[in-house]
């Protein structure tokens, strides 16, 4: 299965927009679009999953690889999620409380606005 | 035989019989050997490195002339041999050791770089040997003269470069994939003991470990059980995020630590705590991560207390039915500085039995749409299961999710499931 990436500038943030499948195959190549953007000075990410069919561990430790990166940076990074079956990921693996969750990209950016 | 990507008059001329010699036009060659001739892909490929046109035309005649027959590309220099290389598989690289990027050994080195497992036979002047020999020790699988060569003689140097390059890479092949095996073989063992089980009512258990199709992607699924001098039954299932042999050390590491703090008295949050502080202290990666489930299953087989650490639930047998069971708890391991995980307290029926399983056993592929098999089905097939005794329970279990994941690449990930039946005295 595939996964494609889509990275664009939004308001001061990085939105990285993913769609298909991160697994073990596919979580390199967002492991490497994530440190491109933060080793090139960009610590205000968020990732759009909203696209994403399938998420596993490996694909968990990237999204944890990253905001430990950012944070590194006194940066954020978000997740803009809506489908239960990914959230339910994040809630039984306790890292709903380490990211921002949020329905949309609108609704985290103004969470940060606020 | 025919390749739509190459069309053209000079194919035509090669596909036809043998005793028509093949590449007879010096067009082809002169024009461009890279795209030139018909590639058959029962004959060698053999890429000629020579910037002379003369001698290159020589070469295209003994190979010609050579049975069985060969497909030739010529390359003009290492940059043109180098653009050919990627552009198809070659089995064998004709070399000239005098070329306008590089010369003598620094040509071979170059292209030995690139070509990683091609044979590399080089072609040297009369008054060369030397360097010839020169190139067969840096490497090169053989060297010939130029005209001293006949067509035979050139055919069966090919040959023979292309079978010695193949047995030496199979064999470095077997090595590496039985040295992998070994070192999976070790982890695997570290990763899924033996139950520490005294005591004569000691719980049923059935462990079951079923590794990801992609066999040198080790996963890091860990489990344990081990029965203390009161009674009580320890139990622990967990998994290491990503795959490799760091994230299988790692798991290691974390059972062996379980397995003594158990031994040491230590129980309950305290227990976690501990491991979470293991894991930030081993692992390779600070983004590693590591999800588990401990059961505490009491002497009277009454209670059982669940700590659950970002770990997927656990089924719950009694008699035929089977219930999924979430319980309440705190982060993975590795991910929150200060996290607290609750301990559940079960109240256990008279006999049944406690499923711990890894998520492997539900994420395999089951649809071309990229559907996974899911909680819900799984249980639904665990229910259909429900009658049967653990060993076959789980075997059924596992061959359910392996034969829905069988169409569709089978199943990626490790999975390790563990039964543990109760049975209560009174």
């Amino acid at each position: 299965m595939d996964l494609s990436l889509e990275v664009r500038p939004l308001d001061g943030f990085q939105v990285v927009e993913v769609a298909g499948e991160i697994d073990v195959y596919t979580a390199p190549r967002l492991r490497e679009a994530l440190a491109d953007l933060i080793e090139s000075g960009h610590h205000f990410v968020i990732v759009d999953v909203e696209h994403v069919d399938f998420l596993d561990s490996t694909g968990l430790g990237v999204l944890v690889g990253g905001l430990k990166r950012v944070r590194a940076n006194d940066g954020t990074l978000d997740v803009v999620c809506t489908r239960e079956r990914l959230l339910k990921i994040f809630e039984i693996t306790g890292l709903a409380k380490v990211f921002g969750i949020y329905p949309s990209v609108d609704d985290a950016l103004r969470a940060h606005h606020d | 035989m025919s390749d739509p990507a190459q069309n053209g008059a000079n194919r035509v001329q090669e596909t036809s019989t043998p005793e028509s010699p093949g590449g007879r036009d010096l067009g082809l060659v002169t024009r461009s050997a890279l795209g030139g001739l018909l590639h058959d892909r029962r004959e060698p490929v053999v890429l000629l490195v020579e910037d002379d046109p003369g001698d290159a035309l020589l070469v295209e005649e003994l190979v010609a002339d050579c049975r069985p027959r060969m497909s030739l590309r010529w390359a003009r220099s290492i940059e043109e041999a180098m653009a050919a290389l990627q552009s198809e598989p070659v089995d064998c690289v004709l070399l000239d050791l005098h070329l306008p990027d590089a010369h003598g050994l620094d040509a071979l080195e170059a292209l030995r770089e690139w070509t990683g497992g091609t044979a590399v036979v080089v072609l040297t002047g009369l008054a060369e040997e030397e360097s010839g020999l020169a190139a067969v020790a840096a490497g090169a699988q053989d060297y010939l003269v130029k005209g001293r060569v006949d067509p035979e003689w050139l055919g069966r140097a090919i040959r023979y470069a292309v079978q010695r390059t193949q047995t030496e890479q199979s064999a470095a092949a077997l090595q590496a994939s039985q040295l992998r095996a070994e070192e999976n073989a070790r982890l695997e063992r570290g990763l899924l003991p033996t139950p520490l089980l005294e005591g004569i009512d000691a719980p049923e258990i059935v462990a079951r470990y079923h590794p990801g199709r992609a066999q040198s992607l080790l996963g890091g699924d860990f489990y344990d059980v081990v029965q203390l001098p009161d009674g009580t039954v320890e139990v622990l299932i967990g998994d290491v995020s990503g795959h490799g042999p760091d994230e299988a050390a790692l798991g290691v590491a974390l059972r062996i630590a379980w397995r003594t703090l158990v031994l040491s008295g230590i129980s309950g949050t305290e227990r976690l705590r501990r491991l979470d502080q293991i894991l930030a202290a081993e692992r390779a990666q600070d983004h590693t991560f590591a999800t588990l489930t401990c059961v505490s299953l009491l002497a009277d087989r009454r209670t059982a207390f669940i700590v659950r650490a970002g770990h997927p639930g656990v089924m719950v047998r009694s008699g035929s039915d089977v219930a999924w069971l979430e319980v309440p708890g705190g982060p993975a391991l590795g991910i929150l500085p200060d996290a607290d995980w609750p301990r559940y307290e079960l109240a256990l029926p008279e006999r049944g039995a406690l499923v711990l399983f890894t998520d492997g056993l539900f994420e395999g592929r089951i649809a071309a749409s990229g559907a996974r098999l899911g909680e819900e089905r799984l249980l639904a097939a665990a229910r259909a299961l429900g009658s049967l005794p653990g060993a076959s329970f789980v075997d059924e279990l596992i061959g359910h999710a392996q034969g829905l994941a069988e169409g569709f690449g089978g199943l990626d990930d490790d999975v390790a499931v563990l039964h543990v039946t109760w049975r209560q005295d009174r």
